[in-house]
C-alpha cells in the first residue's frame, strides 16, 4: 500500500514537472497582442463656430492654441490641428524548434488602424479666416473603417 | 494521499504561473526635448518682438514655414508614456504622446504679428490598454 502510494506520488510529481516543462517550452508560441495609442489632445466635439470673413488668426490661436502644422497656400496659409489614435492587434502561433531540429513553424496575423481627427483653418494672407473644417475620423466605427472602407 | 496530491498539483500550478508571469509588466517614458520655456511667452509682445529676440528667448525653432507675408516659427517637444502588460499569452500595450507647442508668426520685417501656445506634455499618462 505504502509502496503504491509512493510510486503514485513519484508519477504525479513527474507528470506535474512534465506539464510544467511543456508549459514553459510553449510560452510565446501562441500569443495575442493588443495595442492602443494616442497622440495629441482630443479635438472639440463640434465644428468651429468662428465666423468666416471676420474671425482672425488671433481668434483661432486664442481658442485652440498652437497648431500642429502651418502650411503655405497660394493665397494665404492654413493651420492644422490633429489628434491621432492607433489600434493594433496581432495573433501569433508557432513552435520554435531551432535548437533541436532546425525547423520552425510560425504564423502571424496582424492588423492596425490609425485614425485621424483633423481640424483645419484656412486664412487669407492677411490672417482673415476664409474657411474651416473638422473631420472626426476617430468617431467612425473601428471595425467598419478597417474592413469595409477603402 | 489525496491531500499530498492536491498540494503537489497546486504547487506545480503556482510555480508554473510564477515562471510564466516573469517580466509581466513594463512602463516607459520617452521625451523629445527642446529647451524652449513656456514662461518666456510673457516676454514677447506682438508688434514689437523681433525674430532675433524670439530666437534668443526660445532657441532654434523645430521648423520654419515661409508664408506669403512673413514666416512662422514652430517650436515643439513631446512626452510619451507607454505601459505594457503580459498575461501569459496575451499582451496589452498602450502609449500616449502629448506635445508642448509654440508657433510664432512674423511679418516680412520679422516683427511678431501673432503667436499661439499649447502646453500639454505634462498630461501624457500611463493608461490601461483596454
Amino acid at each position: 500500500m505504502a509502496c503504491r502510494s509512493r510510486s503514485q506520488r513519484v508519477i504525479s510529481g513527474l507528470l506535474g514537472l512534465g506539464l510544467l516543462l511543456i508549459g514553459i517550452t510553449l510560452t510565446g508560441c501562441v500569443t495575442m497582442r493588443f495595442e492602443k495609442g494616442n497622440i495629441g489632445r482630443p479635438l472639440p466635439e463640434s465644428a468651429p463656430t468662428l465666423e468666416q470673413g471676420k474671425a482672425t488668426l488671433t481668434d483661432v490661436l486664442r481658442l485652440y492654441g498652437a497648431p500642429d502644422q502651418v502650411g503655405k497656400l497660394s493665397d494665404g496659409f492654413a493651420l492644422t490641428y490633429e489628434h491621432i489614435s492607433y489600434r493594433g492587434i496581432s495573433l501569433t502561433a508557432g513552435i520554435n524548434l531551432n535548437d533541436t531540429v532546425r525547423v520552425s513553424s510560425d504564423m502571424t496575423a496582424r492588423g492596425s488602424l490609425v485614425r485621424y481627427d483633423t481640424m483645419m483653418f484656412f486664412f487669407t494672407k492677411d490672417g482673415i479666416l476664409q474657411n474651416s473644417l473638422l473631420d472626426r475620423g476617430n468617431q467612425k466605427p473601428l471595425w467598419k473603417s478597417y474592413w469595409h472602407d477603402p | 494521499m489525496n491531500k499530498m496530491m492536491k498540494r503537489l498539483v497546486l504547487m506545480t500550478i503556482a510555480v508554473g504561473f510564477l515562471l510564466q508571469a516573469a517580466g509581466c509588466a513594463v512602463i516607459g517614458r520617452d521625451k523629445d526635448y527642446r529647451s524652449f520655456s513656456a514662461q518666456s511667452t510673457n516676454q514677447i509682445v506682438t508688434g514689437k518682438t523681433t525674430a532675433a529676440e524670439a530666437i534668443r528667448l526660445f532657441g532654434a525653432p523645430a521648423q520654419v514655414v515661409k508664408l506669403s507675408n512673413g514666416n512662422a516659427y514652430i517650436y515643439t517637444r513631446s512626452v510619451s508614456k507607454a505601459f505594457g502588460l503580459w498575461l501569459i499569452a496575451v499582451t496589452f500595450a498602450n502609449y500616449d504622446r502629448q506635445y508642448d507647442q509654440l508657433v510664432l508668426f512674423f511679418d516680412n520685417n520679422n516683427i511678431l504679428t501673432h503667436y499661439g501656445s499649447s502646453m500639454h506634455s505634462d498630461e501624457a499618462s500611463y493608461g490601461m490598454p483596454f
